[in-house]
């Protein structure tokens, strides 16, 4: 599977009623591209400045080169997006180059209910296959999934802090934007860290737990992580339901 | 299908002969080199007291070759380029897609 996300600053001068409907029909893009999975979006916060998050997936690269040519992505997802569009509704990019990134997946584990929380780490990682390894391993101490970590269970009674999911991946969506497979580019951000949690709260509770998010705050990245994460780009956001 | 990408920009008259050379300068080859085609350039009068609206009508081969006229654009720094500048005097505007009809008159009133 190909987990994929778009995120962008909102105008602040952009019309409330247009952005409203960017939202509600990117939300709904699966009803009109049938290869669209799993569509949802939120909204957070990068300083002063809000962010608009489309989250959703493809079963395959076939599956998503059927979205690249798509009409209804021409038609309209463009409509709002493209630079040279007159109706475009974001901003330049104020997100250190984090408008599309994603990662390849064996199965949906990401799924979450609306009102859950979903927690995007955007890491450059340093070179080298070891060092992913070693990130991996790290992310992996700091977020054993509940253990009833199933599509199904992903209910805002999961317990604890723990993460519903937790998916460190290599940034291949940044990189492979076209077809998902030919690399075109080099991402900002080398690797995407995807977490789910039942709420808000749980997240937070998650941060102030972790060993590693409290160093990341002492030291920063590269620090906390003997030189493993250079940056990192870090949001989080309310999914609501399409 | 052949498609049509109709962009429609509202600017202030007094921009009128400014945006003009702009496109046909600036914008309208860059266009051209990502593949798109160009079918008309039309334009309200500048002198009706109102804002003009300037329409270019575009043409392509179907939305596979938009899919490749989109990375071509995406690709070339003078898009990101013409549409901060052009943008600058842009005070509204639609782009919609438009496909044949059946319905043909081709040349009919052009003179």
């Amino acid at each position: 599977m190909l987990r994929r996300f778009e995120m962008f600053v909102v105008r602040p001068d952009a019309d409330p009623a247009a952005v409203a409907q960017m939202r509600r029909r990117t939300a709904v893009s699966g009803d009109f591209i049938p290869e669209v999975l799993d569509s949802a979006v939120g909204t957070g916060r990068v300083g002063a400045a809000s962010y608009y998050v489309w989250e959703h997936a493809y079963a395959s690269p076939e599956s998503y080169r059927r979205y690249m040519v798509h009409p209804y992505h021409a038609n309209v997802i463009d409509r709002y997006l493209l630079v040279d569009s007159p109706e475009r509704l974001i901003a330049e990019d104020e997100l250190d180059g984090a408008g599309l990134f994603g990662y390849v997946c064996d199965r949906p584990n990401y799924r979450l209910p609306a009102g859950a929380w979903r927690r995007l780490i955007l890491l450059d990682l340093a070179p080298g296959d070891e060092v992913e390894r070693g990130m991996r391993a790290l992310a992996a101490t700091q977020s054993a999934t509940t253990e009833s970590a199933t599509t199904e269970s992903a209910t805002t009674e999961s317990p604890g802090s723990a993460p519903i999911f937790s998916n460190l991946e290599a940034n291949h969506m940044g990189a492979c934007w076209m077809d998902a497979e030919t690399f075109l580019t080099q991402p900002r951000w080398s690797h995407v860290w995807e977490l789910g949690f039942a709420t808000q709260a749980h997240a937070a509770a998650w941060d102030a737990e972790s060993a590693l998010m409290r160093a990341v705050r002492a030291d920063g990245w590269p620090a906390a992580t003997d030189g493993t994460v250079l940056g990192a780009f870090d949001v989080g956001y309310q999914v609501e339901s399409a | 299908m052949t498609g049509f990408l109709v962009d429609t920009h509202r600017i202030d008259a007094g921009d009128h002969d400014r945006y003009l050379a702009f496109l046909r300068e600036r914008t309208i080859p860059m266009m051209r080199r990502a593949g798109l085609r160009l079918v008309s350039c039309l334009a309200t009068l500048p002198d009706l007291g109102e804002d003009v609206s300037v329409q270019t009508t575009w043409a392509f081969d179907d939305h596979v070759a938009f899919n490749e006229i989109r990375k071509n654009l995406v690709f070339d720094p003078d898009w990101w380029g013409c549409a901060g500048e052009a943008r600058a005097m842009w005070k509204g505007g639609e782009r919609r897609f438009f496909y044949p009809t059946g319905i043909e008159g081709p040349g009919e009133g052009i003179s």
